[in-house]
């Protein structure tokens, strides 16, 4: 019976269910792109007054230390860097292409995978790098000027909350994220074997 | 003013017409591939709500993207791609999303009663790996080899070849999950 059985007569008889109100999936659907997009804008407006702060409180100092320049020049270097790389990730993600072959597909979701793992771990260690580094000389020349104790308690605190954040906060978020990252690059790349092994079978 | 935007993507004129291909509006492209669409995403995934969800997904970038398309392929083909892709992709969205959240959530009724063998067949195929699932999915769905050779980037004699095999292993798979039930 096995041998005659008509697979796709079977195959058609699926029921597809009722089709969703096209119109409504499409405003949902650009209703959470928005969201995301002005959640990126916000983002990158709050980095950008940032920046703009510190460069006019760094032009307006009135100061004769270099650490103090060299501080702000390596914390907006460290706030730039990290808008620039992870804004151009974004914008391939939204930029991809599940129109072409599935070998050009594949090669492009690895591609955004492996972008994404690099700013998770080494853009964002070079990020803290920077803006402790920058934070910490940029301090010094206003330490010097306090009394010993409260210029413990106040690279302490700025220097600390850094510490925190890299040590504690960012692993517990990123340790999840690299798990499922490092399982969607193995499975895609097992997929990729399957395609190159159909075409090496030839 | 959002809901204002989001609404005049829907009723401006001018998109709706831009939204059209070789005298086809994404309406009828909607209602003509919305079944064949799903029964594909049913094929890699048979699990109806996933599949709903990839259906879905896979029309809003067919919306989103009719104007760019160029016809160098069928209509047909570019869907059928864009689906086989978003199936792919599934992969990443498995661990963040449960099922059904993606994009309209539909009033939560349970999956359509189906006659065993057909529950059976999507069972297998859902166990084949990947690539052979996806393949076998158009095949099934009556797309052209030529075309599913340029939805998946295989040569046309690989995809020939692939199909046969894939049948062959489903029909062993139909006899042994007969004899145990």
């Amino acid at each position: 019976m096995s041998s005659n059985i008509d697979l796709k007569a079977l195959w058609q008889q699926q029921p597809a269910g009722d089709k969703p109100d096209i119109k409504a999936v499409i405003k949902k659907a650009m209703g959470i792109k928005n969201k995301t997009r002005n959640k990126l804008i916000w983002t990158n407006l709050v980095l950008l007054a940032t920046v703009v702060l510190i460069i006019y409180v760094g032009v307006n100092l009135d100061t004769r230390v270099l650490t103090t320049t060299i501080g702000v020049v390596l914390i907006v270097f460290a706030i730039v860097a990290f808008m620039i790389v992870s804004n151009g990730l974004y914008m391939g993600l939204f930029k991809s292409h599940p129109e072409t072959d599935t070998f050009t597909y594949l090669a492009e979701l690895m591609s955004i995978q492996k972008k994404q793992q690099f700013i998770q771990t080494r853009v964002l260690k070079l990020y803290f790098l920077f803006l402790g580094l920058g934070l910490f000389l940029y301090m010094i020349e206003f330490e010097r000027k306090m009394s010993f104790f409260w210029a413990i308690v106040s690279c302490v605190s700025s220097l600390g909350w850094l510490a925190f954040a890299y040590f504690y906060i960012t692993p517990r978020v990123f340790k999840r994220q690299q798990a499922d990252m490092n399982a969607t690059i193995a499975k895609l790349q097992a997929i990729n074997k399957q395609l190159h092994e159909s075409e090496g079978a030839q | 003013m959002q809901s204002e935007n989001k609404c005049s993507i829907l009723k401006n004129p001018v998109s709706k017409q831009s939204k059209q291909n070789k005298g086809m509006s994404f309406e009828e492209i909607y209602d003509t591939y919305y079944s064949k669409i799903f029964r594909v995403c049913m094929g890699y995934m048979n699990d109806h709500g996933r599949a709903r969800d990839v259906t879905q997904d896979t029309f809003i970038t067919v919306w989103q993207k009719l104007d760019q398309f160029r016809n160098e392929s069928a209509i047909g083909t570019w869907i059928f791609r864009i689906a086989s892709n978003h199936c792919l992709r599934q992969l990443e969205k498995q661990n963040r999303m449960p099922p059904g959240e993606m994009p309209v959530e539909l009033e939560d009724k349970p999956p359509p009663d189906t006659e065993g063998q057909v529950q059976l067949l999507y069972r297998c195929i859902a166990e084949l790996p990947e690539i052979d699932r996806i393949i076998i999915s158009l095949e099934l769905e009556d797309v052209k080899q030529a075309e599913i050779a340029a939805i998946t980037g295989l040569s046309e004699t690989n995809i020939r070849v692939k199909v046969y095999r894939i049948k062959e292993k489903l029909s062993q798979k139909f006899k042994k999950y007969e004899q145990q039930y």
